[in-house]
């Protein structure tokens, strides 16, 4: 055991008064997210062939797909509660046709509730 | 003969990170009695899987805690794919463990910056988070949050490591190893953190096995037991590491075991690194998982993390328990607060590193809309009944007269 | 190393009741069907006194039915798991052993049991209610199967049994329902089958 003395951290503490801080000055500076970083989720109409499986496996009850056209002539509608979701990304698993994709936008937050139940088509 | 204070700590106190009630009987400034009231954190998880599938319980069970997330999904995913009969991909397993290692890197970093922060000692609580932060970012890169990965999938895991991510992880390896140099020196020849914390919250080896203590607790009262060597899963078998043990028995120790841990892990995740196999990541699992009753063990950073899955053939799970490690250390937590002084007690608390929404796991949601709003002066008399309820009478203590709130 | 065989015969010499077929291995555990519990506090001595099993993981409480199981998980030095689980004798006649006096750490796991099952576990000293809050209804033990939360009004802490029958009423009818059309397709599919071969053999 090396002998015990007070002050060990005077040594590395001192030269941090010269570095830059390690605090990122956000929302004042941009925040660096990656590509692939879980966020808010978009919605592809088009591909959409409303067999509910993302509604199925979502754990939180975020995701409702509607069909807003006809029997015969189907047309999707998805209704996400941004509040309700957890960001887990399952419904993108499950998924067979792809079309749920998740973007990174994470700035979400809102002072009206009622601005996070959004609806895609 | 003086008459014995009582002092209740929590729900809401500063130095708890999360609510709790401890209540403290004082003779002097020595704690001869220490009573336990948790449950503040019970947000119904155990009975909301018994209503969602297996892969919606997968993210329930995940989110049980936010840094032995990680931890939690896999030990209850081996346990489902047991049940299943299924084997998950070398490769899957290699990356499971790699975010395993990475998570009680981060942990770790987390512990020693928040006991630094309960002695006083801001500058390495800011040290450590801002070395955390190199971590942090290197688990978004991979898997798209800092904290529940959501790596983790039944069969297998969701993303793959690219070529780049491996580098960059090295790279990141190489950066912590250098720093956490510094933090072993600071541990073993420091003379202010070593006065400070030896003989604090002693706990002798034949308690910490009677009291059932997990984790780096029992590592630093002697007792040589790790999980990863006494039930093995994923690849541990094949991986060298060093369990590491302290003969201590009090907070000090509980310290140099964390932080010469987690060059052990940087050792696994090089290990990982190097010696991982190409593949597939996610075997084909079924939907109905057969009917039958498992066990499953991990080693989490706080300590043994056991759930028992019960499944009946459909795509529902029967039942679902989680016992996390802090739930384990809470007993010895009380033994140790006895016979310490009061202002060593929210280092104590801190020393186990208890996680207090692992050990509680049910919640109910009060709806938002019904809520009402209420004064300083409601609250106040709220607080007064509430303790006077618990036998404790803090009404005369007197507030400041011209404060705004 | 991890041998169940040796283990297995000393617990069935001493309780000779218990025999084969109560046991299951599985790896590095060893399961054992659930005793009622004057037969389970001999067993549980024994287990931990004289064969050493001194490691309390944790207790798991279960509703099957017409009466609760408990099981508690053990190891030992050498790391073999044993799960020994005791059952009540019915749904409303809900007494267990505790094992306080032997694990003192089986404290909160009991008291659990308590609290979300119902089950009156007997022994354990005066103390706090966990998890629940202190304001929580008597007869509601939200872990059992029969308790739903859909029914459980969290502002007022009441539970709607009216609801509750009514759905589950619903639920029955149903399924009775189903049945019916599942069995009403199996014969009709029968009868035209039986109608095609009379067809076909008078076609000959």
């Amino acid at each position: 055991m090396k002998k015990k003395i007070p002050g060990a951290i005077i040594k590395t503490a001192f030269p941090t008064i010269f570095q830059k801080p390690a605090t990122v000055g956000y929302p004042f500076e941009p925040l660096k997210i990656d590509d692939d970083y879980r966020g808010e989720l978009t919605y592809d109409a088009e591909a959409c062939i409303g067999c509910s499986m993302c509604m199925r496996d979502c754990p939180a009850n975020a995701i409702e797909i509607i069909n807003i056209g006809t029997k015969e002539d189907k047309k999707f509608k998805a209704i996400f509660h941004l509040d309700h979701c957890i960001y887990c990304g399952q419904c993108v698993d499950s998924c067979p046709k792809d079309a749920l994709v998740m973007s990174n936008n994470i700035e979400l937050a809102s002072l009206d509730r009622n601005n996070l139940k959004v609806e895609r088509e | 003969m003086s008459k014995n204070l009582v002092i209740p700590i929590g729900p809401q106190h500063p130095s708890l990170k999360e609510p709790a009630c401890f209540t403290i009987t004082l003779e002097g400034e020595k704690v001869i009695e220490a009573d336990i009231g948790i449950g503040y954190n019970h947000r119904g998880i155990e009975k909301s899987c018994e209503s969602r599938n297996y892969y919606q319980a997968l993210y329930i069970i995940e989110r049980v805690c936010g840094i032995c997330s990680h931890s939690h999904s896999t030990c209850y995913l081996s346990g489902v794919e047991k049940l299943a009969g299924v084997e998950i991909p070398r490769r899957a397993a290699f990356i499971r463990t790699i975010f395993g290692e990475l998570e009680r890197l981060h942990s770790h970093l987390l512990w020693l910056g928040v006991a630094g922060h309960e002695i006083g000692f801001d500058t390495l609580f800011m040290y450590t988070w801002r070395d955390r932060e190199l971590v942090l970012d290197i688990l978004a890169m991979l898997c798209g949050n800092r904290v529940n990965y959501g790596i983790n999938t039944l069969g297998g895991v969701r993303r793959d490591l690219e070529p780049q991510h491996i580098d960059d992880i090295r790279r990141m390896c190489a950066k912590i190893e250098e720093r956490n140099n510094y933090y072993v020196n600071l541990a073993l020849s420091d003379a202010t953190l070593a006065a400070r914390l030896s003989g604090v919250g002693m706990l002798s080896k034949e308690d910490a096995l009677k009291y059932g203590a997990v984790g780096p607790v029992l590592r630093a009262s002697g007792v040589k037991s790790d999980t990863r060597r006494n039930d093995p899963y994923l690849i541990y078998p094949e991986i060298p590491f060093d369990v590491i043990t302290y003969d201590s028995c009090d907070v000090f120790g509980r310290v140099v075991v964390r932080v010469l841990e987690i060059n052990e892990s940087i050792k696994i995740i090089r290990y990982c690194l190097d010696n991982m196999p190409d593949g597939d990541i996610i075997a084909k699992m079924p939907r109905k998982i057969p009917a039958g009753e498992v066990v499953s063990r991990y080693e989490a950073p706080r300590g043994e993390d056991v759930h028992f899955i019960k499944a009946n053939g459909t795509d529902i799970p029967e039942r679902v328990k989680v016992r996390a490690p802090s739930e384990a250390n809470w007993h010895s937590m009380a033994h140790m607060l006895k016979g310490d002084y009061l202002a060593d007690t929210p280092i104590i608390i801190a020393a186990i590193d208890p996680c207090y929404s692992c050990t509680d796991r049910a919640i109910t949601l009060n709806n938002a809309a019904g809520s009402k709003r209420t004064d300083w002066e409601a609250i106040r008399k709220h607080g007064i009944e509430f303790y006077r309820n618990k036998g404790v009478d803090v009404s005369r203590i007197l507030l400041p007269e011209k404060i705004n709130y | 190393m991890l041998d169940f065989h040796t283990l297995k015969n000393s617990i069935i010499e001493r309780f000779p009741n218990l025999s084969d077929e109560y046991f299951r291995e599985d790896g590095t555990r060893l399961w054992v069907k659930a005793v009622l519990p004057q037969e389970f506090i001999t067993l549980f001595d024994f287990v931990v006194k004289e064969l050493r099993f001194d490691n309390f993981h944790m207790t798991v409480g279960l509703d099957s039915g017409d009466y609760f199981e408990i099981i508690y998980l053990l190891s030992n030095a050498e790391n073999q798991m044993l799960n020994l689980r005791q059952r009540t004798v019915s749904r409303d006649d809900t007494f267990a052993a505790s094992v306080y006096p032997y694990f003192e750490n089986a404290l909160f796991h009991e008291r659990e049991l308590i609290d979300l099952f119902g089950i009156d576990v007997q022994g354990l000293p005066a103390g706090h209610r966990y998890p629940l809050p202190d304001k929580w209804p008597d007869d509601n033990y939200p872990l059992r199967k029969d308790w739903k939360t859909e029914f459980f009004d969290k502002k007022t802490l009441t539970y709607d049994h009216e609801a509750a029958a009514e759905a589950e009423r619903l639920r029955l009818e149903e399924e009775a329902r189903k049945k019916a059309a599942r069995e009403a397709a199996i014969a009709a599919a029968k009868a035209k089958k039986a109608q095609q071969e009379k067809e076909a053999q008078a076609n000959e």
